[in-house]
């Protein structure tokens, strides 16, 4: 299935991280922290209702939600309304854990890679809370049921970073790379894979070279896939078609053509959750808003961001300068993809890759759309931005269908070259939103219409019911009536044939 | 946006200024033949739709300095200043701004809404309002008789000069033409037009597909009839061919957006150019042949959804 040559994108940009940028590929574990904040949300956006309530004592690797973990020992100390790291900004349920500084964790027994069923190891990277570490936050054993329906199915190891400035994978397999491989090949030889890709930006050389010897020691059948960085290859849809031609439609999984994308680091995580480790922390990459300066810190899910940044600031002098800037705040994910983060104690989640300090650049004033096509030659997935904002803005959602609003990704390719510094990738957002709205209210229509229809034809039985049961009333009434005639009438006769006294 | 990436980003003012940049030669080797009067008519065309586009960001309660300062009508005015005779009236150069400014773009929405190329629209309206004044040039002259351009005799371009010589039953080698000025301003504009490929600002989609349609079309044309047409190569670097080869039809506003569509477009244009220089009234077609086009370009936009890339 695997392409000969590596298909180039029709778009994308060769983004560079500025010259004589720093990053700091050593790995810095956080301290424990007092405090945890755990929204009760999966990566679907649905609320999820806790399995613990306030007071209550867990221990690490507890599920007090469905799919949702504690990342230390403590109490739940609050359920509350808290920012979680979404563009809305928008506040969800959230459960407190204060720490009680024992770092205990349930322990759970080794799963062998021969010995156990598929259904157990399915199960330990469901109970172990493993999700895709790469940007989406999906649901790892999901995506794997997925693929097991598919015969010797394609394993692309994800380890191209989304943006600039993000280089948590880089730093996880200079730091790991024996361990990498290690988890690479056990996926393999459980799902019995006819190919496997390691898929890298061909100018990460250090951790190409560690991956290389990596592989010989190992004697592993996976194959390295060096590409030229260009942004968006990190996208699971892009990556896809840029190694195996295969074009994937929004909301299409590459699990249905047999083919298993996965992020670096989750596989990683699968591996370790076989071992009896809980998914309970991440590599996340602290950047300064010029992208010259970055650190990789190991950061439990639910640490506030203010702390994660703090901890930056103590290990990089350079994010304590950007963090003292005027105007400074703080962004989670990446320059393109990034948005500003208002609350200080939200959250660091599985799909929080990145947090940039410093001044955010100045925006441009907006003009006109001059159609000049720049945003189509640079989309990576052959749209014509320029006709989609003009139907957006135009709130014409069918015209916009037309133009596959669907299958725009979000990359902000586009935003980045227009010339008349249109917000193009918001108003596609915005026009995604509407017209997930529209197939909502649509749906309600259509289940309005035949609840209405039902409605109606329960009503026309029972009228018919009513007239059959009235009609045969009525004609018992009718005869009834009749025979009360009949014997009047017979009274009468009689009555008539009696000689009168 | 930002910008840590030291992407070659660019502005719509800086498109704007790049073409300008792009038509100073042949603009230089116009008044050098012309005289000062294309000067005076691109000054004049500029004053009055930059009064227009302020007016109507005033009434549009909008900022009028960044809608100018966007070069796009000073652009457009420079377009349709070099298409127009030295010695025009003054009412008449006011007029055919006011329309290219009101009727060509502002009546639809201001920029980027336009179906119509502005300065065609403001050429269009002066021909046919004033078809006598507007086919009038004066013979090319060099710049040191040019002092008195306004007193000199009206000539007419080669392309009228052509025309009467087919009305009157002529053939076109019994009479001395003198096309060097043209054939010199024409070269002018396709330098200007390189320039703009290799910049980057236009793609080579529609002047090369309105270059080789019109080259094809006119050589049917002359393979018919040899006697009264000029010969392809010479009706290349004719009229105002490269300048609405390369700075006319690639305006991207009323251009189509998907690249199958822009070589239809301009092959279009092209044979369009051709058609009317052949067997219509008028001696220069690209206005009609564009105007014409950009009625198409909805129907184009529609026809190439989805095949942006090659």
């Amino acid at each position: 299935m695997i392409k000969e040559s590596i298909q180039d994108l029709p778009g994308g940009l060769a983004l560079q991280t500025p010259s004589g940028a720093h990053i700091d590929s050593t790995l810095h574990a956080m301290p424990l922290q007092t405090h945890y904040y755990l929204p009760l949300v999966n990566y679907q956006r649905d609320v999820l209702q806790p399995n613990v309530s306030v007071g209550d004592k867990v221990m690490g690797g507890e599920l007090i939600a469905s799919g949702v973990i504690a990342p230390t020992s403590g109490t739940i100390t609050q359920l509350t309304h808290h920012t979680w790291p979404h563009p809305s900004l928008t506040k969800v349920k959230t459960l407190t854990l204060a720490a009680d500084g024992q770092d205990d964790f349930l322990t759970l027994p080794n799963i062998t890679l021969c010995d156990d069923s598929a259904e157990e190891k399915l199960q330990r990277i469901e109970r172990c809370s493993v999700h895709g570490l790469g940007g989406a936050g999906f649901n790892t054993a999901k995506k794997i049921q997925r693929v097991m329906e598919h015969n010797a199915p394609t394993l692309i190891v994800n380890a191209v970073e989304c943006e600039p400035g993000i280089n948590c994978d880089d730093a996880l397999i200079q730091n790991h790379s024996v361990a990498v491989i290690e988890a690479c090949d056990a996926l393999c030889k459980w799902l019995n894979v006819s190919n496997a890709l390691l898929a890298i930006e061909d100018d990460k050389t250090t951790a190409i070279e560690k991956l290389t010897q990596a592989l010989l020691a190992q004697q592993s059948t996976m194959q390295l896939a060096p590409l030229s960085a260009i942004y968006p290859s990190g996208a699971e849809s892009t990556l896809v078609q840029r190694l195996t031609g295969i074009q994937l439609t929004q909301g299409q999984p590459a699990a249905k053509f047999g083919v298993l994308c996965i992020n670096v680091a989750t596989v990683l995580a699968i591996h370790q959750a076989w071992k009896g480790l809980f998914s309970a922390q991440r590599i996340l990459s602290v950047t300064t808003q010029d992208l010259k300066h970055s650190v990789n810190l190991q950061v439990r899910f639910g640490t506030p961001i203010d702390s994660t940044v703090q901890f930056a600031a103590s290990v990089n002098p350079f994010i304590a300068k950007s963090l003292n800037e005027n105007r400074a705040s703080v962004s989670v994910g990446g320059p393109l993809s990034g948005f500003t983060q208002t609350n200080d104690s939200t959250p660091v989640m599985a799909t929080s890759n990145a947090l940039l300090v410093g001044a955010m650049p100045i925006k441009k004033p907006q003009s006109a759309c001059i159609r000049c096509t720049d945003c189509a030659t640079v989309c990576p997935v052959n749209l014509l931005p320029q006709e989609l904002y003009s139907a957006v803005s135009a709130q014409d959602t069918d015209t916009a269908q037309r133009y596959a609003l669907d299958n725009c990704i979000l990359c902000g390719c586009c935003d980045l070259v227009c010339p008349a510094n249109i917000p193009l990738t918001s108003w596609f957002q915005h026009g995604k939103d509407e017209l997930k709205h529209q197939r909502a209210a649509e749906q309600n229509a259509v289940m309005a219409k035949a609840r209405s229809e039902k409605h109606n034809t329960r009503e026309q039985q029972r009228a018919l019911d009513k007239a059959k049961a009235d009609a045969q009333r009525r004609k018992v009434a009718a005869q009834r009536s009749q025979s009360a005639i009949d014997i009047k009438a017979a009274l009468e006769r009689v009555k008539n044939k009696r000689p009168s006294s | 946006m930002n910008n840590a990436f030291s992407l070659p980003t660019r502005s719509t003012g800086n498109i704007m200024m790049n073409v300008m940049l792009a038509l100073i030669p042949g603009t230089v080797l116009m008044v050098y033949w012309f005289g000062a009067g294309i000067i005076v008519n691109i000054s004049v065309i500029m004053l009055v739709s930059v009064a227009c586009e302020a007016f109507v960001q005033m009434l549009r309660q909008r900022p009028a300095t960044p809608a100018i300062l966007d070069g796009s009508m000073l652009l457009a005015a420079w377009l349709l200043g070099l298409c127009l005779p030295p010695g025009l009236p003054l009412f008449e150069l006011i007029i055919g701004a006011a329309s290219m400014s009101l009727l060509g773009k502002h009546v639809f929405g201001g920029l980027g809404q336009n179906p119509f190329n502005p300065a065609m629209v403001g050429y269009a309206v002066l021909l046919i309002s004033f078809p006598k004044t507007m086919t009038a040039w004066i013979s090319p002259t060099e710049f040191s008789q040019a002092a008195n351009a306004w007193d000199s005799i009206t000539q007419a371009t080669v392309l009228d000069r052509l025309r009467d010589l087919e009305r009157q039953g002529l053939s076109v080698y019994e009479h001395t033409l003198s096309p060097w000025p043209w054939n010199a301003i024409n070269v002018a504009w396709l330098f200007g037009g390189l320039y703009l490929l290799a910049r980057g600002i236009i793609r080579w989609h529609i002047p090369i597909a309105m270059l080789l349609s019109a080259a094809v079309a006119h050589g049917l044309h002359y393979w018919a009839f040899p006697q009264h047409t000029l010969p392809p190569s010479s009706m290349l670097l004719s009229g105002a061919m490269m300048l609405g080869a390369f700075f006319i039809a690639t305006d991207p506003v009323t251009a189509p957006s998907s690249l199958k569509a822009r070589l239809l477009y301009g092959a279009g244009i092209g044979f369009i150019t051709v058609a009317l220089r052949s067997f219509s009234n008028y001696p220069e077609g690209i206005a009609f042949a564009v105007l014409l086009m950009n009625c198409a370009v909805p129907l184009l936009d529609r026809c190439f959804v989805l095949e942006t890339k090659p």
